[in-house]
């Protein structure tokens, strides 16, 4: 694609799915800073009179099978769903690219030892490891932050050192050395901020992975008790009753889809606009 | 929690065994009587069905065929001594026979014992075996085999479980000869005779413990109507059908070798599962139905719904008296009166379940039904009981007194089993409506939290069991094997009755015993009974001849398959 | 070539040990008494229990029991489950076909169909399919996997009752559960090939095939895709790794028995040697196929062998 193809949406279709992706996005930071205003009920009001009734009415995603408004609880529970990818995102690329940048300006044993352990991290795929590691902190939201964090970690950290180890040797990285710039200076000043982009397009792309492991390991009974149920938890509440209650399931379902996708489209633009070349190795 | 204990009587039960016995095998010739009509499929009712009676034919059995039973959770074990899962039981009861089998009309009859008597002191019992039986693996059954069995079971290294519990006074047995055995106990029970007929004190083959020690779980062999085959982990566990079996129980119509060629037992823990597998025809017959599916099976004639209450110790919320305010009778008085038991029960198994009284079970011995209804969901008098302790509402709607806010941590167990998990959501809610701030704790790692940390205010379990001696283990300040008991409610008079239960051998004076116990738990608000959990079973009309006894376990002499 | 390969190996042995210290270390950590919460509550006297514990050897030190467990681990002993007793090795030899024939049956749906989107998508760019087909490959790495299996199961067993959503056995049982997975698989391949086409397709020399006249059939299959998917098939590995973490939720949702299962059932039970072997195993599963895929890799591609 020439760039001005990359830079330029031409299609309606593109900024009209773009405008969509900003509304639900926004739509669900509003949910998780002021779910009250958002929601139809409040989620923990459980009327046993109203058990397992499907969408319509006052319940536009039905009750669940403690007569909770099930669309009430999804707006309420989208401040877990947030949180997991935020904070699991930012703890990662942290920790991540802090390894990849001791690693990559250190060099010598000092990478070879951060990239060993990095390496042992990924003989562990993805969430098994999450799995793994929530198992073993106990259930919690936190723990669960911690597992995803921590299994993304070697991918920040391998970017972050393939940076700036391929662009230590440019031109403009010589020249800056050859003008009598420290290496620390350098580092920083130069190569550093070269080598960020694609580790924040990771981390922005990286959110919509980190709400599907942690909804997953929501899912897989790994998290913890809450008022609200976060969305994997209903989802999973939901399995039991598929055959009488379908909707249960099916919108919390909806909602982590949307998101995601959201942050995907978004996150795909970006990519375009700032790394038209592909991603460094 | 699923801990078997002794045994007992009732006038109902065998009513309800008989009609549902009876009704497996004439309800489908009744559906086709009345097809258009689509008559739901009845689950037995108080009395039996006396036109379904008079119509029954009875079938001419089928030999061969395989049936495939559900089941809703894997047994930890075949040894029957080693066990300690419920579920594992309706295995081992077609492996394996007791000394005495308690017939459909709760009487003791003879078994692998013929005749047995008691001494003069009531402590010994002389039992007197059959010599025609047999184990799986050839080798006799005789009076040192059972001797060989109490002595394992009792046996510190064995680390016996349920079955352990059912011999706690026992003391030593004596050969006289080789098919005469005597018991001696180390003091009266009323129920030890009864619990010699449930599975955990089934009789295993010497020789096969010999040969493969601890292992011999997975390599089960007693005399049982079916032998083991395979036990495919978490998969299914098969069995087939013993020629050489001739002794089966007197109220058995089919005294000799099963019909059925083999069993094999499904281990299907999902319920949608479950549900799908007798639909699609995997399993002939399934356990564990749960209530969102329960109606529909019902109305469903191509199958037949058993639904039979349980005997034992309901579900009960055990409050924790060791720390306040739940010391104070007032405070338990406000959880009993603020919690709406009857919507909790209705709703979450949407009428299928039925709500506790007491700490037993309308079918145990012993139940004291005056308790039903004795008090009736009052939140305004659960406020007041709070503000005369002392705690009055905060501003977040916390009670509080002197700076600390009111509290209640309740305990439930993972993986969530017969919907636990969402009572204690409700009850959070009920409770955060008079003021009381619950925080839920649902760990895999119950035994650590309840046991040796202490760290609970509600904690909820349940026990399957024959006799109203169970209420021992659970009630009794030294009842529950070395541990601290659960509720801390330390009475000396309920220790006394509790005792006195035990070995109390006149039924009448027994009932007594037991009622003055039941209510002395409810009116000191010891626990908090919710539900009684049904033992359900469906099956396709293709099975016949499938019977159960009072505890659940399904038995299949003379059960077949219509082709 | 040869020593290629032994080179590798020798360069994973170091992992793998690492792998076993993880895993030994993440499970030590399980908070909570393993033993006590398998017992059912009143059975078992505080006598017995502690018993028990040092018959397992929880009481020792760290580095005492670590040794234990890897010198059980070099004799290719992985322990005995502590609910059933059954031997761990035993347990993964009797439940990994079934996810292997997922993970097999999954790859062959993601690659099929991921591969005929991403070239179309390539074919037809900034056209309205493409518009179309990129957006599905989006949505479909969107879709929580536990939901969409639910989806499906809805439909083609509740809905109309089509195919079975449970079981893990005979081929019926795997299409549900391999859809699901393969979907996920087809969108990030399907976006993969394009890229891939794409930047071929821009490459001088496929100006050079088509001015020769060779047929644009020719040049897209023969050549563009050949060379398209020689990088992706490095990405292949990390596929393999995925499926085989994303067969322990579907397993969950479908009840299939494969290892995925096992592992979660025995997080939840806190049954530790099964959860270590089945975590080594995986990532001894994982090495093994990355490096398979490394070594064809430069078998591929000779551009790479000439480098190493």
């Amino acid at each position: 694609m020439t760039s001005a193809e990359v830079i330029a949406p031409k299609k309606n279709l593109e900024r009209l799915l773009l405008a969509l992706s900003g509304g639900v996005l926004l739509f669900l930071i509003a949910c998780s800073i002021a779910p009250q205003w958002m929601a139809t009920a409040s989620p923990t009001d459980m009327r046993m009179d109203r058990v397992l009734l499907p969408p319509g009415g006052d319940h536009w995603f039905g009750t669940d099978n403690l007569g909770r408004d099930v669309y009430s609880v999804v707006v309420h529970g989208s401040r877990y769903s947030l949180l997991i990818g935020v904070a699991s995102v930012v703890l990662g690329c942290f920790a991540g690219t802090l390894l990849g940048l001791l690693a990559g300006y250190f060099g010598g044993i000092w990478d070879a030892i951060i990239m060993r352990v990095v390496d042992t991290l990924m003989t562990i795929p993805g969430i098994l490891l999450a799995l793994a590691i929530a198992a073993s902190l106990g259930p919690g939201m936190r723990n669960i932050v911690l597992a995803v964090a921590i299994s993304s970690v070697p991918g920040y950290a391998r970017i972050m050192r393939g940076g700036l180890l391929s662009l230590q040797n440019r031109p403009f990285a010589l020249a800056a050395r050859s003008l009598g710039a420290s290496r620390p200076r350098v580092f920083l000043l130069h190569l550093l901020p070269h080598s960020l982009p694609p580790v924040l397009l990771m981390a922005a792309l990286g959110i919509g992975s980190a709400i599907l492991a942690g909804s997953g390991l929501s899912f897989l009974g790994l998290g913890e008790w809450k008022e609200v149920p976060d969305w994997g938890a209903i989802l999973s509440q939901g399995r039991s009753y598929l055959t009488v209650a379908w909707w249960i399931s099916t919108f919390p379902g909806i909602a982590i889809t949307l998101f995601v996708l959201s942050i995907n489209l978004i996150g795909d633009r970006l990519r375009d606009v700032f790394d038209p070349a592909g991603p460094l190795e | 929690m699923s801990m078997k204990n002794k045994s007992y009587r009732t006038k109902k039960l065998p009513l309800l065994f008989l009609t549902a016995a009876l009704l497996l095998t004439a309800c489908s010739k009744d559906r086709e009587g009345s097809a258009s009509s689509g008559t739901p499929a009845s689950a037995p009712s108080s009395a039996p069905s006396s036109e379904s009676a008079s119509e029954t034919v009875p079938e001419a059995p089928v030999p061969g065929g395989a049936l495939s039973y559900g089941l809703a959770s894997s047994p930890d074990s075949l040894d029957p001594h080693v066990s300690g899962l419920d579920v594992a039981s309706r295995v081992m009861r077609n492996l394996y026979d007791s000394l005495v089998s308690l017939t459909p009309d709760n009487r003791i009859e003879p078994w692998l014992a013929t005749e047995w008597s008691l001494s003069p002191d009531n402590k010994s019992y002389t039992f007197k075996l059959r010599q025609d039986v047999k184990f799986h693996d050839g080798t006799p059954f005789d009076a040192e085999a059972v001797k060989f069995n109490f002595d394992r079971i009792v046996d510190p290294a064995t680390e016996a479980s349920i079955a352990l519990s059912y011999l706690s006074l026992y003391e030593s047995s004596e050969v006289l000869d080789p098919y005469t055995l005597r018991i001696h106990l180390k003091s009266v029970s009323a129920s030890f005779l009864r619990d010699l007929s449930l599975p955990s004190l089934g009789i295993e083959s010497p020789a096969a413990i010999r040969k493969h020690g601890k292992q011999v779980g997975r390599q089960p062999v007693g005399t049982g109507p079916f032998r083991f085959v395979k036990w495919d982990e978490n998969s299914a566990i098969e069995l087939e059908r013993n020629p050489d079996y001739a002794w089966a129980p007197g109220f058995h119509s089919n005294p000799g070798q099963p019909y059925l060629e083999r069993v094999v037992f499904r281990i299907i823990p999902e319920e949608a599962t479950r549900i799908a597998s007798l639909q699609s025809g995997q399993a002939h017959a399934i356990e564990g139905i749960p209530p969102q599916n329960v109606a529909a099976l019902k109305n469903d004639p191509a199958y037949t719904l058993i639904e039979q209450d349980s005997l034992g110790l309901p579900f009960s919320l055990f409050i924790n008296e060791r720390t306040p305010p739940w010391n104070e009778l007032k405070a338990r008085q406000a959880l009993q009166l603020a919690i709406d038991f009857d919507s909790i029960v209705q709703s979450l198994y949407l009428g299928t379940y039925k709500r506790a009284w007491s700490p037993l079970t309308p079918s145990t011995f012993g139940y004291d039904s005056s308790l039903e209804n004795a008090f009736a969901p009052d939140p305004e008098q659960a406020a007041k009981l709070l503000d005369e302790l002392g705690w009055k509402p905060g501003a977040d709607g916390i009670r509080e007194k002197d700076g600390n806010k009111l509290t209640l941590r309740y305990v439930e167990s993972l993986p969530n089993r017969e919907k636990r998990n969402e009572i204690a959501a409700i009850i959070q809610q009920q409770l955060k409506a008079v003021g009381v701030s619950v925080e839920v704790n649902l760990t895999q790692d119950v035994s650590t939290v309840v046991l040796i940390d202490k760290a609970y205010d509600l904690f909820g379990s349940s026990n399957a069991a024959l006799d109203p001696n169970s209420l021992k283990t659970f009630y009794h300040t030294d009842g529950l094997t070395g541990w601290p008991s659960l509720s801390g409610f330390d009475d000396p008079e309920l220790d006394r009755l509790l005792e006195q239960g035990e070995v109390e051998l006149d039924d009448a004076k027994r009932d007594k015993i037991y009622k003055e116990i039941q209510r002395k738990i409810i009116d000191n608000a010891v626990v908090l009974p919710l539900y009684v959990h049904p033992f359900t079973v469906a099956s396709s009309t293709q099975v016949r001849g499938l019977a159960f006894n009072a505890l659940g376990y399904p038995l299949l002499n003379e059960a077949f398959l219509e082709k | 070539m040869i020593k290629l390969a032994a080179g590798r190996m020798l360069a994973l042995l170091p992992v793998v040990f690492g792998s076993s210290v993880l895993v030994f270390v993440i499970l030590y950590l399980i908070p909570g008494d393993s033993v006590m919460s398998r017992l059912a509550l009143g059975t078992a006297s505080p006598e017995r229990i502690a018993e028990l514990r040092g018959q397992l050897g929880l009481d020792l030190p760290l580095y005492e029991q670590f040794a234990r467990y890897f010198s059980r681990l070099l004799r290719g002993d992985l322990g005995s489950s502590m609910i059933t007793s059954e031997p761990v090795l035993d347990k993964i030899a009797a439940h990994f076909p079934a996810t292997l024939a997922l993970t097999a049956a999954s790859s062959a749906v993601a690659a099929t169909v991921g591969i005929a989107l991403g070239m179309l998508s390539a074919i037809r760019r900034n056209g309205a399919t493409d518009a179309v087909i990129r957006l599905l490959a989006l949505l479909s790495i969107s879709m929580p996997s536990f939901w969409t299996g639910i989806l499906l199961i809805l439909a083609f067993s509740v809905h109309w009752s089509w195919l079975p959503a449970t079981g893990s056995g005979g081929m019926l049982a795997l299409i549900l559960p391999a859809i699901t997975l393969g979907i996920a698989g087809a969108g990030f391949i399907a976006r993969m090939v394009r890229n891939g086409m794409l930047e071929v397709l821009k490459e001088p020399y496929i100006a050079a095939l088509r001015a020769k006249g060779l047929t644009e059939r020719t040049v897209l299959y023969r050549h563009a895709l050949r060379n398209a998917l020689i990088p992706a098939v490095t990405l292949l590995g990390m596929l393999a790794g995925e499926m085989m973490a994303g067969a322990v939720v579907i397993e969950t949702v479908f009840a299939r028995q494969g290892i995925g299962r096992v592992l979660a059932d025995a997080i939840l039970a806190k049954d530790i040697p099964v959860v270590q072997g089945v975590v080594l195993f995986s990532a001894v599963v994982y090495v093994v196929v990355n490096l398979l895929v490394d070594l064809s890799y430069s078998l591929i591609d000779p551009r790479i062998r000439r480098t190493q």
